[in-house]
C-alpha cells in the first residue's frame, strides 16, 4: 500500500471545501467476485429465517434494522423471509405445523440465516467529554452461517469491514458497502441453497444409482 | 459495421445526384447523415469496446510480467526438490506432457517457463528427470478400436500410441500454474504412460504475491532458505567487518610568504572498518599510516572515521556515496615537508629538526562500489596551522581553513 | 500560546504517522477518485502491532521507548494476483479459493471407507469454461494424491449415443445414469472409482462433490 502523496493544493482545498467523509474497505468476503444477479429472483423456491444478533457492534434496534433489510433482500428475490427475533429458539418446520393443525404442504427449501456482528477495532476521539465523541476507525466482522431446516450448517463466512473518516468531498461508503454486502449475503445463500439441493438428492437415493 | 452501411449507401447517392433529381439526392444525403449520426453511438461503443480489450490486454501483460519471476522461482523450488528427493531410482526420460498457465494470461509465458524448466533440468542431472521428446505424444491420433473410433491426444490413449511407435513406459510430466486471490501455485504430476495411466508423483507449490524473488541460479541450485541467506550475505556484504588498505595523498597550500607548498605526503594505511547498522547506512573505521619518500620525507599517523550513507538504501549493483568526518594525528620527518615542521626544535646534533606532529579533521565525500572498491576526496583542516605563515589554506568557509585536501583510493577485504 | 505550542510539538510526530495513513490519512492520495477502487484488490486482515512486528520485523516499526500517543494497529494485505475485471466473476471466485476446496473435496474422498477409499480413482469435472474445469481437475487430483489416495490420469469414457442423452437431461439424472454408463461399458472397472466435481447451479461459486462406484452414484457435498 505505497502511494504518492496528493499535490498540496488538492490537500489544502479538500480541508476548505470537504468535511469529514466516510471511507469504506472490504477486508475480508467482502470484495470476493460473485455469479449471482440480485435483480432475479434467485430463491421462488424457499422459505428463510433471518436472525440478527445484537452485539457490541451492533445493538438491538441496529440488529432488528439490518434483518429488515436483509428480509427485503430476499422478498426481492422471491423467498419467503420470517424475521426471527434475537435470542428465540429456532422453531421445527414440522412442530410448527402440527400445532396450527396444518396438513404438510409440498417440502420447500427452508434455510436459517444467522448474522452476528463482532466488533474488531474501534478508534474515538472526545470531542467533548462525556457528551461528544467521534468515532474515526471501526473495523467489524460480520459471521454469516446458513444452516437447513435440520440444523445442518449448509454454508458459513465471515466479512470483515473496515469504515474510516477522513477528509474529503463526497462518499459512497454506504452504497458500496451495501452492494457487497447484499451481494455476498445473496451468494452465500443461494450456494447453500445448492448444497441443500444436492445432499437431499444424495439421502433421496441412499446406495442407489 | 457502421462502415459497411454507409458505404452501401453512399454510391446510391451519389449515382442520384448524376441523375439531376436534386429531391432525390436531399433525400438520400439525409439518409445517409441519419445514418451517419446512428452509427455514431454504434462507431464510439465499438471504439470503447476495442480500447477496454486493449485495457485488459496490456493488463494481462503488466501481470504476466511480473508473475515470470514468480513462476521461474516456483521451478527453481521443484526441481531444487527433485535434486533433495528424486521422484526416480535412476535418470529416466520423461516428456513435458502439457504446461498451462494462470487463467487469463497468454501461452507465452508458458513458452518461457518450460524454457525455463528445460534450462534446469539440463543443468541437474541429479533430479534423475530427463527431458526427452516424443511428436507422436502431442500429435492428435484417430484410433479405432473395439470401443469405436477415439479421437485423443497420443498422451491420452496410450494403448494408440503403442501402435505408433509411442513412448512406451515412458512418463509424462503435467505442469500448472494457478493464479489463486494472492497466491501463485505451482502444480506438479507425473503419470507414467502405460494404458492404466497411474499418477506417480504429485507436488503442489504456492509463493504469495510480493515475496521477493530468489533469482536462484540453475546450478548448483539451492534452498529457498539458502538462497535467502545467500541474498541477505549480499546485502550484508558477508559480515559488517572489513579490513581497507588505502593510498592516500595529502597536498597542502601554500602560504602567500613562504611561495611554495611542502610536498604532497602519499600514505599507505591500513586497519578496521565495520558497519555500524546492518544496512551499512553508518561505517566507521580505525587505520594505521605510514609514508615515505626517500631523502623527503618519513612519516606516521593514526586516522579514525565516521561516515554516513548519502541515500536511504544502498546498492547492490552501482556505487554508493558516504559523507565522510575523520580526525588524524600524523607525524612527518624530512626536508620535504619542512614547512610542516615544529618550530623551535633541534636534533641531537643540533641541527633544526624537520619533524613535525599535528593533528587534521577532514570532512569529504566517500565512492563506495560493493563495498570492495572506494575512492574518497577530502578537505583538512590542522588547528596548529591556522594563521600559520608556512601553510596557507584552499578554502576558508565560515572562517574554518582547509589547509589540505587529500584524496585516496580503498581497496577492502 | 505556549500550551498550544506544546500541545502540537507533543502531538506532531503522531499527526505526521496520522497523515500517512494510505487510507484515512489526509495525504492519501485519491480524494477525489474515492478510495474504494484502489482498496478492492486487496485481501487484508487486522492484526495487532505486537503481532505484526513479530511477523514483518524490519517493515513494522517499533513503538517509540517512551511509549506512544497512537493506539496503533496494523493492517496486513495482500494484492491479488489478477486484477479485478481480468477473469469472470465466478471463474475469479472458484479459482481464487482452489486450494482450500480441493483439499476440502479431496479429503471427502479420503474420508470414505476403506473398500473404497483404496480403489484407483478417476476424476472428471464438469464446468463451463474447459480452462477453468482442467484447472479444478488438476488441483483434485494432486489434493487426492497428496491424501494418499491412488489416482489415474485416465478419463472415463462414453459412446456418443450415451453423451448426446446425457447432454439432454438435467444434471440431477444425468450424473447417475452416465455412472450407471462407465460400469456397463466397462470404462469404470471393479477396481475403479469415479470422483465427480460438479458446477450445479451457473449462479454458484462452490463446486459439488460426488462419487460413482460400482453403477451406484452418490453425491458428497
Amino acid at each position: 500500500m505505497v502511494r504518492g502523496s496528493p499535490p498540496l493544493a488538492l490537500i489544502l482545498t479538500s480541508a476548505i471545501l470537504g468535511g469529514c467523509v466516510d471511507v469504506y474497505q472490504p477486508m475480508t468476503g467482502l470484495h470476493r467476485p460473485i455469479a449471482i444477479d440480485i435483480g432475479y429472483t434467485n430463491f421462488a423456491d424457499l422459505d428463510l429465517r433471518v436472525r440478527c444478533r445484537a452485539s457490541a457492534a451492533m445493538d438491538a434496534s441496529q440488529a432488528g434494522e439490518l434483518c429488515r433489510r436483509v428480509a427485503r433482500l430476499f422478498e426481492n428475490q422471491g423467498a419467503r423471509v420470517e424475521v426471527l427475533r434475537d435470542g428465540a429458539p429456532p422453531i421445527d418446520d414440522a412442530e410448527e405445523a402440527a400445532a396450527e393443525g396444518e396438513t404438510p404442504k409440498a417440502p420447500r427449501a427452508a434455510l436459517s440465516i444467522e448474522i452476528a456482528g463482532r466488533e474488531i477495532r474501534r478508534d474515538t476521539t472526545t470531542i467533548i467529554p462525556w457528551a461528544w465523541e467521534h468515532t474515526s476507525d471501526y473495523t467489524i466482522a460480520q459471521d454469516i452461517s446458513i444452516r437447513d431446516e435440520s440444523g445442518f450448517l449448509l454454508a458459513a463466512d465471515t466479512f470483515v469491514f473496515r469504515f474510516v473518516s477522513r477528509i474529503g468531498f463526497f462518499s459512497d461508503a454506504e452504497e458500496q458497502f451495501s452492494a457487497d454486502f447484499y451481494g455476498q449475503l445473496s451468494q452465500l445463500a443461494l450456494n447453500a441453497k445448492v448444497r441443500r439441493r444436492v445432499l437431499a438428492e444424495g439421502q433421496a437415493r441412499p446406495g442407489s444409482g | 459495421m457502421s462502415h459497411r452501411s454507409m458505404s452501401y449507401v453512399m454510391p446510391d447517392a451519389i449515382n442520384g445526384a448524376i441523375g439531376g433529381a436534386m429531391s432525390y439526392v436531399i433525400r438520400h444525403v439525409a439518409a445517409v447523415a441519419c445514418l451517419m449520426l446512428l452509427a455514431l453511438p454504434v462507431a464510439r461503443a465499438q471504439t470503447a469496446e476495442q480500447a477496454q480489450r486493449a485495457e485488459l490486454e496490456e493488463l494481462r501483460r503488466v501481470v504476466a510480467g511480473e508473475v515470470q519471476l514468480a513462476a521461474y522461482d516456483l521451478v527453481d523450488e521443484l526441481v531444487y526438490r527433485w535434486n533433495q528427493s528424486p521422484p526416480f531410482g535412476e535418470p529416466t526420460p520423461v516428456i513435458i506432457a502439457d504446461l498451462t498457465v494462470p487463467v487469463g494470461m497468454g501461452t507465452g509465458l508458458a513458452a518461457l517457463v518450460e524454457n525455463h524448466l528445460a534450462k534446469l533440468l539440463i543443468d541437474n542431472p541429479q533430479s534423475n528427470v530427463q527431458l526427452s521428446a516424443c511428436p507422436s505424444c502431442t500429435a492428435m491420433l484417430v484410433h479405432s478400436g473395439r470401443e469405436g473410433t477415439v479421437v485423443s491426444r497420443g498422451l491420452d490413449n496410450p494403448k494408440a500410441l503403442d501402435k505408433v511407435g509411442g513412448p512406451g513406459g515412458r512418463h509424462g510430466l503435467y505442469l500448472d500454474l494457478a493464479a489463486e486471490g494472492a497466491w501463485l501455485v505451482l502444480r506438479a504430476r507425473i503419470t507414467k504412460l502405460t494404458p492404466d495411466l497411474p499418477i506417480v508423483y504429485s507436488q503442489t507449490i504456492a509463493s504469495p504475491v510480493g515475496a521477493p524473488s530468489l533469482l536462484r541460479s540453475s546450478q548448483g541450485l539451492k534452498s529457498a532458505a539458502e538462497a535467502r541467506d545467500e541474498y541477505l550475505d549480499a546485502l550484508e556484504d558477508r559480515g559488517p567487518y572489513t579490513i581497507p588498505v588505502k593510498f592516500a595523498v595529502r597536498t597542502y597550500a601554500a602560504a602567500d610568504e613562504f611561495g611554495f607548498p611542502p610536498a604532497p605526503v602519499i600514505w599507505l594505511q591500513t586497519g578496521f572498518e565495520a558497519a555500524l547498522t546492518q544496512a551499512r547506512r553508518w561505517k566507521a573505521d580505525i587505520v594505521l599510516g605510514y609514508a615515505w619518500l626517500p631523502d623527503a620525507y618519513q612519516g606516521f599517523m593514526i586516522q579514525s572515521r565516521m561516515a554516513r550513507l548519502l541515500g536511504q538504501t544502498r546498492s547492490l549493483t552501482g556505487p554508493d556515496v558516504y559523507l565522510v568526518l575523520g580526525a588524524a594525528l600524523m607525524t612527518v620527518d624530512g626536508v620535504a615537508v619542512a614547512q610542516l615542521a615544529d618550530l623551535g626544535q633541534s636534533n641531537n646534533d643540533g641541527t633544526v629538526s624537520t619533524r613535525g606532529t599535528f593533528a587534521g579533521l577532514h570532512l569529504g565525500l566517500e565512492m563506495r562500489v560493493a563495498n570492495r572498491v572506494g575512492a574518497t576526496v577530502f578537505l583538512e583542516n590542522m588547528p596548529a596551522f591556522n594563521d600559520s605563515d608556512r601553510i596557507g589554506d584552499f578554502v576558508d568557509p565560515f572562517g574554518i581553513e582547509f589547509h589540505s585536501f587529500g584524496a585516496e583510493v580503498s581497496f577492502c577485504f | 500560546m505556549e500550551f498550544w505550542i506544546y500541545v502540537l510539538l507533543f502531538s506532531l510526530p503522531s499527526l505526521v504517522e496520522y497523515a500517512r495513513d494510505p487510507v484515512a490519512g489526509p495525504l492519501a492520495p485519491d480524494l477525489m477518485a474515492g478510495a474504494g477502487e484502489a482498496l478492492r484488490g486487496l485481501d487484508c486482515e487486522a492484526i495487532s502491532h505486537v503481532t505484526a512486528r513479530e511477523r514483518y520485523p524490519g517493515r513494522v516499526t517499533a513503538p517509540p521507548p517512551r511509549g506512544d500517543l497512537l493506539d496503533r494497529q496494523a493492517v496486513v494485505c495482500r494484492a491479488r494476483l489478477m486484477p479485478p475485471g481480468v477473469r469472470r466473476a465466478r471463474d475469479e471466485a472458484i479459482l481464487g479459493d482452489l486450494r482450500r476446496s480441493s483439499e476440502e473435496m479431496a479429503g471427502l474422498v479420503a474420508g470414505l471407507a476403506d473398500p473404497l477409499r483404496e480403489r484407483t480413482w478417476l476424476v472428471e469435472v464438469y464446468y463451463p469454461d474447459p480452462q477453468v474445469a482442467a484447472k479444478v481437475q488438476f488441483a483434485t487430483k494432486n489434493a487426492l494424491l497428496e491424501q494418499g489416495v491412488r489416482v489415474t490420469d485416465r478419463a472415463p469414457t462414453l459412446a456418443a449415443g450415451d453423451v448426446e442423452v446425457l447432454g439432454r437431461i438435467d444434471p440431477q439424472r444425468a450424473w447417475p445414469l452416465a455412472c450407471t454408463r462407465y460400469v456397463a461399458t466397462d470404462s469404470l472397472g471393479a477396481g475403479d472409482a469415479l470422483m465427480g466435481v460438479a458446477l450445479r447451479d451457473r449462479r454458484a461459486t462452490i463446486l459439488n462433490v460426488g462419487y460413482c462406484a460400482d453403477g451406484d452414484w452418490r453425491w458428497l457435498r
